[in-house]
């Protein structure tokens, strides 16, 4: 129920904020934060796109630095809700779509509960 | 504290002790606006109440229940000259039936309108001789009306509550329908007709003033040659807050609720404020100005259940509101609506209009060309849907989303266009459950990728 989504210095893509009320369920506070890679930009069919493994996935130069870019905003985004709102459960993750046809997604500050096995810098 | 939810009868609150946020103060502003007055706002916001307080103010026959009604509020202790000096005849025209051929509604309209003088001359029987009543013609009884109130000495106030109600319902529907609307519009249709005759008599003919509710300017503008004489007062500063609730009014309530709460009440009020705020607050009518109001039907709702035990809503949004659902199934169906809509539940994302147009009638309603992005922001704006920001540095308005309510709406209708299928709506929701529930991003991320990738996988 985060009405403004402003967090401390910029806008994060989706957050799922508890109603205060509601607080006494067993569900979690969300934020994601999503990067759009295009097709084109990553020199690739949508055929091809489809038929890569993970690894292969995770290996587009193009892909890495916006996973990088989503994961540092998913970082900084979170610790200012956080800051904000206090008993959160927050839960942030960062999602990179190629075109429309694969999605990479990490949970961030949880790399175990990740299925994507990628080194965190 | 009782909460009056749905009561619009002005006596009724004030008689039956419900709560009622004074807007008397506001009488010598509406008098000095003009004498015939055009006043928009969204459905739910207190338009009708408006009128009742007004009715009750001005009629000439209430004059022994004035310190009773009006003593203890603003008005009471500075009446003005006028107050108990008229004659009232209302119309409510949410009490005609919009469907049928244009032949039926011209039914429905003409005999609202001769249930509403015939009421009138029971009521005044001490003031007035009763003239006859056309039941063919209401136009014809309202000119028999006026003879009689001009001999009586007596001036007469006419209210008109939600005088597009009708047209609204027509305009949005399917396409044979809009004949319907184009019908009672058109130069001799009875809506047109009927607001000629109440030109023609304003002023010397026996109407004084003329307070007309809506909740867009779109009729006014197809019957506009025949009645031009209403002025606007819905973009005006001064009303900004007339109907709906400052954050000090809401406030107040909270904090009176809250003291018979278990726990710390100061804790509980704000945790409640934080909520009415996130989902009520948020909407500006005037444009250039910060004041943000509270929509009153939804404070009240909140109200009425918080009072029951310091519970607070499960469902935020009220049933009675979503109805408004429809207006962005319409703007839906428009190329460049879908577009909007998308954008407008991008965080953050202002709409810029160079000015919110009032001049738009049915022709820009069915006429492609004619349903620009300013016609639509315009028409979510007069709806509530959409709200004024600000100002932008070159002059330009802003418009956004007024608050967390009415973005559900968005993106409850958004979730329809992208999966129209009622199975896949379910299947995603439930791939959404594990996140938010299970911190599981991998059905969503399945679903995603099935579901948008091309062509889908089956």
């Amino acid at each position: 129920m985060d009405s403004e989504r402003q967090t401390g210095r910029g806008y994060a893509d989706l957050t799922m904020i508890i109603r205060p009320d509601m607080r006494r369920f067993e569900i979690l506070d969300v934020l994601i934060e999503f990067k759009y890679v295009r097709l084109s930009n990553a020199g690739m069919t949508a055929e091809k796109a489809r038929n890569l493994h993970q690894e292969e996935l995770t290996a587009v130069p193009v892909m890495t630095a916006q996973m990088e870019n989503a994961r540092k905003q998913a970082t900084r985004y979170g610790d200012d809700l956080e800051k904000k709102y206090k008993h959160l459960r927050l839960r942030r993750y960062a999602v990179v779509a190629l075109g429309f046809e694969r999605l990479w997604w990490e949970e961030i500050g949880r790399p175990d509960s990740s299925p994507s096995d990628v080194p965190t810098t | 504290m009782k909460f009056p939810y749905g009561v619009s009868n002005f006596q009724k609150i004030i008689t039956q002790n419900y709560y009622y946020c004074d807007r008397t103060d506001r009488i010598f502003q509406i008098e000095n606006a003009g004498d015939y007055l055009l006043f928009i706002r969204p459905r739910r916001f207190g338009k009708s109440l408006l009128l009742s307080m007004l009715r009750n103010y001005y009629d000439v026959g209430r004059q022994a229940d004035f310190e009773t009604l009006f003593g203890h509020l603003a008005v009471g202790r500075n009446p003005t000259p006028l107050r108990n000096r008229y004659l009232i005849l209302q119309w409510d025209f949410s009490c005609v039936d919009p469907t049928g051929s244009a032949s039926d509604i011209r039914r429905a309209l003409y005999n609202h309108v001769n249930a509403c003088i015939y009421n009138f001359y029971k009521e005044y029987k001490s003031f007035l001789k009763k003239a006859p009543i056309d039941s063919e013609d209401a136009v014809t009884s309202l000119k028999h009306l006026l003879g009689a109130v001009r001999e009586a000495g007596h001036p007469l106030y006419l209210l008109i509550d939600e005088y597009d109600n009708f047209a609204n319902e027509v305009m949005m529907s399917i396409r044979d329908e809009r004949d319907v609307y184009k019908a009672l519009v058109h130069e001799k249709g009875p809506v047109k007709t009927l607001f000629k005759a109440v030109k023609s008599a304003s002023g010397e003919g026996g109407i004084d003033r003329i307070f007309i509710t809506g909740v867009s300017p779109v009729v006014m503008s197809d019957i506009t040659s025949g009645f031009n004489i209403a002025k606007n007062i819905y973009l005006h500063a001064e009303f900004n807050d007339i109907c709906g609730f400052k954050e000090s009014e809401v406030k107040e309530i909270i904090d009176h609720l809250s003291v018979g709460c278990a726990g710390d009440a100061v804790e509980t009020a704000c945790e409640a404020m934080l909520l009415m705020r996130t989902y009520y607050n948020g909407y500006t009518f005037a444009p250039g100005l910060d004041q943000r109001i509270y929509n009153p039907t939804m404070t009240l709702y909140f109200a009425e259940i918080f009072a029951e035990g310091c519970r607070t809503p499960r469902k935020m949004l009220d049933a009675n509101l979503s109805t408004d659902e429809a207006k962005l199934a319409y703007i839906s169906q428009i190329p460049l609506g879908r577009q909007m809509l998308l954008d407008i539940t991008r965080e953050q994302e202002l709409i810029t209009v160079s000015d919110i147009a009032d001049r738009f009638g049915i022709q820009e309603m069915l006429n492609e060309q004619g349903r620009d992005y300013a016609f639509l922001a315009s028409f979510l704006y007069y709806f509530g849907v959409l709200t004024l920001a600000g100002e932008h540095p070159d002059g330009k308005l802003e418009l956004r989303v007024p608050n967390l309510v009415m973005r559900g709406l968005y993106v409850d209708r958004i979730q329809r266009m992208l999966l129209p299928e009622p199975r896949e709506r379910d299947e995603g929701k439930r791939a959404a459950e594990s996140l938010y529930t299970r911190g599981d991003m991998g059905p969503l991320a399945a679903f995603i990728e099935n579901r948008f990738s091309h062509p889908p996988v089956q």
